[in-house]
């Protein structure tokens, strides 16, 4: 019970001691940009919530992104629903649409909303950077940073209860 | 796991530990929808079906199959809440064919679907009560008054004309009332003049003695001779005084026999005003011969399409315009409603005139939002047998004024023998036989307008006669029916769903009035004139009568005065009297004139 409660913490005190590798890291950040960005209630956003769950990337990390970008994101859902509306009126691919739409796949994947749309694509555009500047990150700072938490007992107990539990030594 | 990089192999990517568990939970939802929908399904069904009709419902299986979109449902029963041993309906299988894709859209669409076995107030073997429901009162029908108003109107003319074909005006006529006075007097009359001449006679003989006497012994009775004188004179006074009254006796007969005529004309006036009657109004004896049934059964059916209509959608716009918080949700096809059955096949049995009749048909575009629709919802349903019936219901809800249409037509319905009116006052029986039916009808928001037109040839109709009928009258309206030999009606509607009008137009009550009215009327101058020929009679004898006394009087009282004239000649003769009247004068008096 009391590893449960403590996972969050553990897990955010891996992330920063490099146990995860820096393209987890931002695998997962990036991934938590995706989500934070696109309006909740539809599939696409539970998809994007499978693929970082499933996929081993950190979830930590990938919690801050999901928080920090839903945040974010509100502040471009004017731009957002202009890119979504222009891009679902584009004749070019209207066709395309309409197929989608017609199988029952963008009602239920939001891509018929304007603003999924749009900021599914703002995700996608930022998604690289995205990566690539948390994998620098990550790089630079990990392993100082790891050396400097580890000096604190709170933290290597964190650090051991983590290693017992994935060593199946839960309390 | 170290400080390793995301190795590019796929499965090694993925986190097995969170997916595993996740995958094992996806498969066993989808057994348990698998295994688990169609006793869920089965649930619900009757669950629903329960608490919207507050009686047993019952299903013998339920089967979906996801993958073809096929829901069949076999064995169903619905109780009928005021009958708890009868089912209200009862189908033997439905399928029904969904559009699975337009599932993934939120929307229930069943393309194509068959019901088959349906019938409609079937019997059941065990109660279908699922709690104690409290009767609810039904109240008067708006058509009520109408009927009942004609109704009350006809049967009263046919009670006054009863009655008054029933009563004897004898005691109220005025020539046997003034023939018996005028006989009376003429008793009294007779007796006093008898009387008179009687006395006239006595006092005659008492003079002539005493005249002898005085003549016997002149110097003794010269005295009385002045006396006697005056006696005399007297007695001649009143001889002719009896005479001119004799005289009379002719004029008195005249005046007598005016009298008489007078009083006859009188009971002929009274007698034609009492056996007057007006003509029955045929539109009003319509009502009252076929308002009963009309306002019954139309009441009801306008009960049920209100019930009907009530459960329909309403339409609103709210429904069909709903959007996201966010952003402006894009539809890549036209609006469509959430339910909408395409076509539903129907084959299902329904009593029509006590006859169990086989009936195949559709119903298509029925939604919950039918503004959506290019179609209105319609309803086919045919029947090809001994009673064919054919009836078609459009409901067209897509504009702000609902409405629906309505077109019934069955020919050749066996009708059953019935009674119709008031049995207390005015009530006809119909013979059985077959009918042709056809109903239009046009709801058009809560106005009603149509017609039902109804032909039933080879139809008898006759009178039902109860304890306080006038037989004669039955008699004369059971001939006047006779000549009925086929009965059409045509109900005009009107007025609105609450309050509905009709007027029914047929020649049955215009037959009728006529049969009736000519029957009535007829007896009333066959009586009239029987009662005047009778005081017509009558008055004749008594006018025979009254000439037979008047002549027998005058004979018996001229004998009688001739014999007194002699004696009082004689008297004048001894008495020196100079008045004479001749006897035989007399006699030759008025005998004419006393003759009708």
């Amino acid at each position: 019970m009391l590893s449960l409660a403590l996972r969050p913490l553990r897990q955010f005190a891996q992330a920063l001691l490099a146990n995860d590798s820096p393209r987890q890291v931002a695998w997962g950040f990036t991934l938590g940009m995706m989500i934070g960005l696109v309006p909740k209630g539809n599939l696409t956003a539970i998809v994007l919530g499978m693929i970082l769950l499933g996929l081993r990337t950190n979830k930590p990390v990938g919690l801050v992104g999901i928080c920090l970008f839903t945040y974010l994101g509100l502040f471009v859902d004017g731009f957002a629903h202009s890119l979504g509306s222009a891009v679902l009126v584009w004749e070019p691919i209207r066709g395309f649409h309409e197929t989608l739409f017609a199988a029952a796949i963008s009602p239920l994947l939001g891509w018929n909303n304007t603003v999924v749309v749009g900021q599914l694509l703002i995700g996608l555009y930022l998604a690289y950077p995205t990566y690539w500047l948390m994998h620098r990150f990550a790089v630079k700072v990990q392993r100082p940073l790891s050396t400097w938490l580890l000096r604190y007992k709170a933290v290597r107990w964190l650090r051991g209860a983590e290693v017992g539990t994935q060593w199946g030594m839960e309390g | 796991m170290g400080d390793g990089r995301l190795i590019p192999n796929s499965w090694k990517i993925i986190r097995w530990k969170y997916v595993a568990p996740r995958l094992l939970i996806f498969v066993a939802l989808m057994a348990s929808a698998r295994f688990g929908l169609d006793p869920l399904l089965h649930y619900l069904i009757v669950s629903t079906g329960q608490s919207a009709t507050g009686a047993k419902v019952e299903l013998a299986a339920a089967e979906t199959s996801l993958r073809a979109g096929r829901l069949e449902l076999r064995g169903l029963q619905v109780a009928n809440p005021d009958s708890l041993l009868r089912n209200l309906v009862e189908a033997e299988r439905a399928e029904l064919l969904i559009d699975m894709n337009a599932l993934f859209h939120n929307r229930l669409v069943i393309r194509n679907g068959e019901i088959s076995g349906l019938e409609f107030d079937t019997e059941r073997s065990e109660s279908g009560e699922l709690e104690i429901l409290v009767e609810e009162t039904v109240g008067p029908s708006a058509l009520d008054p109408l009927v009942a108003q004609a109704s009350e109107w006809a049967g009263d003319w046919l009670e006054q004309a009863g009655d008054r074909l029933d009563s004897d005006f004898a005691d109220q006529l005025q020539t046997p009332q003034v023939a018996e006075d005028l006989e009376q007097r003429w008793k009294q009359q007779g007796a006093m003049l008898r009387a008179r001449t009687d006395e006239l006679k006595a006092r005659g003989q008492q003079l002539e003695t005493e005249f002898r006497e005085a003549k016997k012994n002149p110097l003794r009775g010269i005295e009385r001779i002045p006396a006697l004188q005056a006696q005399l004179k007297t007695v001649q006074q009143e001889l002719i005084s009896l005479q001119l009254e004799i005289k009379n006796l002719p004029e008195q007969v005249k005046t007598d026999r005016n009298s008489l005529n007078v009083a006859r004309k009188a009971d002929e006036a009274f007698i034609r005003e009492q056996l007057k009657f007006g003509r029955l109004d045929g539109d009003n004896l319509t009502q009252v011969m076929l308002g009963q049934p009309v306002a019954k059964n139309l009441q009801s059916a306008c009960d049920w399409l209100a019930w009907a209509r009530n459960r329909l959608p309403t339409n609103s716009t709210k429904q069909i315009a709903k959007q996201r918080s966010r952003g402006t949700t894009v539809n890549f096809a036209f609006a469509q409603p959430k339910l909408h059955i395409e076509r539903l096949g129907l084959t299902l049995t329904a009593p029509v005139a006590g006859t169990q009749t086989h009936f195949t048909g559709s119903l298509t575009n029925v939604s919950d939002q039918p503004r959506l629709l290019a179609e209105p919802a319609r309803l086919e349903l045919i029947a090809r047998g001994e009673i064919p019936v054919t009836l078609e219901v459009i409901s067209d809800r897509r504009t702000d004024t609902p409405r629906e249409e309505l077109f019934l037509a069955c020919s050749a319905i066996p009708l059953a023998g019935q009674t119709v009116g008031n049995q207390d006052k005015l009530a006809m029986r119909m013979s059985p036989g077959t009918a042709n039916f056809r109903v239009e009808l046009v709801l058009t928001g809560e106005k009603i307008a149509g017609s039902i037109a109804f032909l039933q040839p080879n139809c008898q109709i006759a009178p039902l006669a109860n304890s306080s009928s006038n037989p004669t009258l039955i008699t004369a309206l059971t001939q006047a029916l006779g000549n009925i030999d086929q009965l059409s009606a045509e109900v005009q509607l009107a007025g609105t769903l609450k309050r509905p009008e009709f007027k029914i137009e047929s020649q049955l009550g215009q037959q009728l009035a006529d049969g009736i009215s000519n029957a009535v009327l007829d007896l009333a101058s066959k009586k009239s004139e029987a009662m005047l020929a009778e005081v017509s009679a009558k008055m004749n004898e008594r006018l025979t009568q009254l000439e037979t006394t008047k002549n027998t009087l005058q004979q018996e009282l001229l004998a009688k005065l001739g014999e007194n004239q002699k004696l009082v000649e004689g008297l004048a003769a001894i008495g020196g009297s100079d008045e004479r009247l001749s006897v035989p004068q007399l006699g030759s008096l008025g005998s004419g004139l006393l003759r009708k």
